[in-house]
């Protein structure tokens, strides 16, 4: 059996006397897409920012296409890296924030190409060019030179994803990439989102939206007080939740739409 | 009231105006890396090297100036410590000058929103870059207004270096007024003096704030 393209296990983080994870496994193959859902507040986000080691987990590992998180490779894979490394190894991972986090003094074109130049390297022109592609590819082209404070909530969202696109990650996090946006700018966000899911990216996304992890991911995942209560195909988690818990909240989800 | 009992002075008046503008600039030029520092220590750093921080911050913001300085140049050779008295001063104010700047710079950089950071960490930018170019642009129009209005109150406190036995333009000036009883010519003088030095840094505010409103005018 190969191994997982993605694996997190046993994750445990606390802040103080909460516990945000609490020994929280969730595996992942190349290409598929796992909607995480649950309550505000139940570690969703904190899952995220776990993977990618930008909150390291108190205990547990996370795995990328076999390489550890945080830590060295091969025979050094006990080895704790410095925050230099783990950066190297976080670049290969997007994510995409709830408040979009642009910078707003940059312009879009900008707030693209600052990343692949500094981090990969990349000439001005090598770029420029890889971001209008993407650009293109959500819909804002012709848009390079205005300011996110210009843009819609929704632009801004596609801008920020074509921004995380931009280094060519192999793993995508959103964290509720929609939670923020008004109700009639949702679809444009989550049409990106399906499109980059029909590419085959491999994506992990914590969204309070139920169509689109009903219509779009692979397997759904309900989070309860920083434990994964209940997974698998999201006919099965969405319509006939087995757990108490992920029947509560569904059920309160439905009366709320 | 008779100014050409100036003259005589002037040389002096002048060499103290000179200390001063050295001490002014030594002052500034020093402090504000160190507050950069403490201000992204207390920020960002581990909770201890920030709680170490915030206290060594207050202990010093909570004392007057002048006893900073009296504990430098007098408590120092106690310790073992003996130093000219502008090496006294220059510490004891940029240990002040550092106390304070601190949190002029962190208040600019506290309204920045956490998320701006987080983006750039998890681009995989080095810290010193998200810092550069990110941040910094960020906080600047944040921090200038009330980083320039310490500056000048830091500049008129290199004053207080005159009770620590330095030459500088207020202790000329109060040389100058004890020998001649003309304490109006000289106070007058130094005065015009200080608010020179004061004005030229008015002055850079005003350009600073210019220019970073056209670099970021489309930004906000």
């Amino acid at each position: 059996m190969p191994s997982p393209f993605v694996s997190a296990s046993n994750l445990r983080k606390t802040y103080g006397d909460f516990t945000a994870l609490d020994g929280v496994s969730l595996s992942m193959d190349r290409g598929e897409v796992v909607a995480v859902i649950g309550a505000s507040g139940s570690g969703k986000s904190t899952l995220l920012r776990c993977i990618n080691y930008l909150d390291p987990p108190d205990s547990g590992e996370v795995r990328v296409d076999g390489v550890r998180i945080g830590y060295g490779e091969g025979a050094r894979e006990d080895r704790a890296l410095p925050e230099r490394d783990i950066r190297r190894q976080r670049a290969e991972i997007g994510m995409v924030f709830q408040h979009f986090n642009l910078f707003p003094h940059f312009t879009v074109l900008q707030n693209l190409i600052e990343a692949p130049m500094a981090v990969r390297g990349l000439s001005r022109a090598e770029a420029t060019e890889r971001a209008r592609d993407l650009l293109n590819r959500v819909g804002l082209s012709g848009r390079e030179g205005a300011f996110p404070a210009e843009l819609s909530g929704g632009q801004q969202q596609r801008v920020a994803i074509a921004r995380a696109l931009c280094m060519k990650p192999r793993l995508m996090l959103f964290d509720e990439p929609t939670s923020a946006l008004d109700p009639e700018l949702v679809g444009e966000v989550i049409a990106v989102m399906r499109s980059l899911a029909e590419e085959g990216m491999t994506m992990l996304v914590v969204t309070h939206e139920m169509d689109f992890a009903a219509q779009t991911a692979s397997r759904v995942a309900f989070f309860d007080a920083g434990k994964i209560v209940e997974t698998g195909p999201p006919a099965q988690v969405l319509r006939s939740p087995q757990h108490p818990r992920t029947q509560a909240f569904l059920q309160r989800i439905l009366r709320s739409h | 009231m008779d100014y050409t009992l100036i003259a005589p002075y002037l040389p002096d008046l002048l060499s103290g105006f000179w200390i001063t503008v050295q001490l002014s600039v030594l002052t500034l030029v020093l402090a504000t890396p160190i507050a950069t520092a403490i201000a992204l220590g207390r920020d960002l750093g581990p909770r201890p090297l920030a709680r170490a921080l915030a206290v060594l911050v207050n202990a010093v913001r909570l004392l007057p100036a002048l006893i900073v300085l009296y504990f430098v140049f007098y408590g120092g050779p106690q310790l073992g410590l003996r130093m000219k008295p502008m090496t006294a001063a220059t510490i004891g104010l940029v240990a002040m000058g550092a106390a304070y700047m601190s949190e002029d710079i962190r208040g600019g950089f506290s309204a920045l929103d956490r998320g701006q950071l987080a983006a750039c960490r998890a681009l995989g930018l080095p810290f010193g870059h998200a810092l550069r170019r990110v941040l910094l642009p960020q906080a600047l129009p944040l921090i200038v207004p009330p980083y320039m209005t310490r500056a000048i109150i830091m500049v008129k406190g290199t004053s207080l270096a005159s009770m620590v036995s330095v030459a500088d333009l207020t202790a000329e000036a109060t040389r100058a007024s004890s020998i001649t009883y003309q304490p109006y010519v000289f106070v007058l003088l130094a005065g015009v003096l200080y608010l020179a030095l004061s004005g030229v840094l008015v002055a850079f505010q005003a350009w600073v704030e210019r220019h970073l409103r056209l670099r970021y005018r489309l930004a906000r």
